[in-house]
């Protein structure tokens, strides 16, 4: 609790340029017809903030978004999500890392920013497209028949999950109204990070000695959902300064005259200077009832290729799949297997 | 013609990645959770919506003019096996 409650409040310090992101201004005036600039409109600030602990780490997020509708000549669509993060270890030298590349920033403090746009081609739906009317009735006569009563089927929503339900072979026409299936999603993005790890080792006297270090890096991402695919792409870049202890050691006094000495074992140097300059390619993919997602790192700093195979096989509640097994694979060290149970899969990117 | 502002509440989990939603095909431009619009008083109006995220991802949009609500999407679902979704209705403000 005192953990989440110091990073809640490192995260309040970064309220001020999430604020400063959300312009307040008057409502839109609708008017004529014709797609209207996409200003931001006004309304209540608010914050999410989240809390979670995993086996190794504490972290609190705050996140803002913004929705951006048509503008001319277009019919683009953005999104945009900022968010705030605090993590905090629980237990140093813990948590498992997917690659071994891409470890983050193990046993530290870090603050994150993140910044994500996803972008779609939508169509501007008129109200009076005969195609709204027809749908919505076959749907509704769909769900007479399978015995829906008259009052729900009244207050059944046109939407895509309804129609998927009652008329599912109008499904693709009914969403080619709202979307230009012709066009991708692109989701891009990037993050910068700041920590701090502090660091023990022993001297030569057996004395412990401390030492501060700040890890820092940054990354970049650029995906694409391919037209009428469930398969997302990305290639990103990372780079990470930060530390690692020495490697251990066990110290033992000068021989004198006692019958037995104490010897003290650590780090027996200051922390080491671990580099990280990474490249990253990514392919997910949802199945019906299965999905995958490898990702293969380079890093060149370390001249170093990873790669990791997890393949989800469980469901996870009622929606999405969480758990399966994994194979991942480091350079010169080979393939390792492992089952996971906890994390759920996203077609979309972290 | 007199107009009336509707201020527009929505709420998004279970994987929602992104949303939009239009008040006669005019986008409502939405800041974290809530937007307005200004429309007509008088006539019928047609809330559209579209958003992606992962299979089974929900979204509940409420419009409201002062203390009254006059449109509500209680949930829209992604349908399994899809990364987006979306719908329409039709309301009035009386």
């Amino acid at each position: 609790m005192r953990t989440v409650a110091a990073l809640t409040g490192t995260l309040l310090l970064l309220l001020g340029s999430l604020t400063a992101w959300a312009a307040d201004s008057p409502p839109r005036s609708v008017t004529s017809q014709g797609m209207a600039s996409s200003e931001v409109d006004a309304g209540e600030s608010r914050f999410e903030i989240n809390a979670a602990t995993d086996d190794s780490n504490a972290t609190v997020k705050i996140g803002r978004t913004r929705s951006v509708g048509p503008g001319l000549p277009g019919h683009r669509s953005y999104f945009d999500t900022l968010t705030a993060s605090a993590t905090a270890p629980l237990a140093k030298g813990g948590g498992s890392t997917s690659l071994a590349t891409n470890a983050g920033f193990p046993d530290a403090f870090t603050v994150t920013g993140k910044y994500s746009r996803l972008t779609v081609m939508r169509r501007i739906v008129d109200p009076a497209d005969p195609k709204l009317k027809s749908i919505r009735e076959e749907m509704q006569a769909n769900a007479l028949a399978e015995g829906v009563s008259a009052d729900d089927v009244k207050d059944l929503v046109c939407d895509s999950g309804n129609v998927a339900t009652y008329a599912a072979s109008r499904l693709d026409e009914f969403d080619a109204l709202f979307w230009d299936d012709s066009k991708p999603t692109i989701i891009w993005g990037g993050s910068g990070t700041v920590g701090r790890r502090d660091f023990e080792f022993l001297q030569d006297d057996l004395n412990k000695q401390s030492q501060s270090k700040t890890p820092w890096g940054f990354s970049a991402f650029a995906a694409v959902i391919p037209p009428t695919t469930e398969t997302l792409l990305t290639a990103g870049v990372a780079y990470r300064r930060q530390w690692k202890d020495a490697d251990e050691t066990t110290l033992c006094p000068a021989s004198g005259t006692s019958a037995s000495i104490t010897c003290k074992s650590g780090p027996g140097a200051a922390p080491i200077e671990a580099t990280q300059k990474i490249a990253f390619a990514e392919w997910r993919h949802a199945f019906k009832k299965r999905a995958v997602s490898l990702k293969i790192e380079y890093d060149f700093e370390n001249k170093l290729l990873a790669a990791g195979l997890p393949i989800y096989l469980l469901p996870s509640g009622d929606s999405g799949l969480g758990g399966g097994i994994r194979i991942d694979w480091v350079e010169a060290k080979g393939a390792s297997f492992g089952v996971f149970v906890s994390k759920v899969f996203s077609l979309f990117p972290e | 013609m007199a107009k009336k502002t509707i201020s527009f509440k929505v709420e998004k989990k279970d994987g929602v990645q992104a949303f939009w939603i239009a008040v006669n095909q005019h986008d409502v431009p939405i800041n974290g959770e809530q937007g307005s619009i200004s429309v007509d008083e008088a006539g019928d109006h047609m809330l559209v919506w579209a958003f992606e995220g992962d299979s089974g991802g929900k979204l509940a949009i409420t419009g409201t003019v002062g203390a009254k609500t006059v449109v509500e999407v209680k949930q829209s679902v992604i349908p399994p096996n899809r990364h987006r979704a979306s719908g329409f209705k039709s309301f009035d403000l009386n």
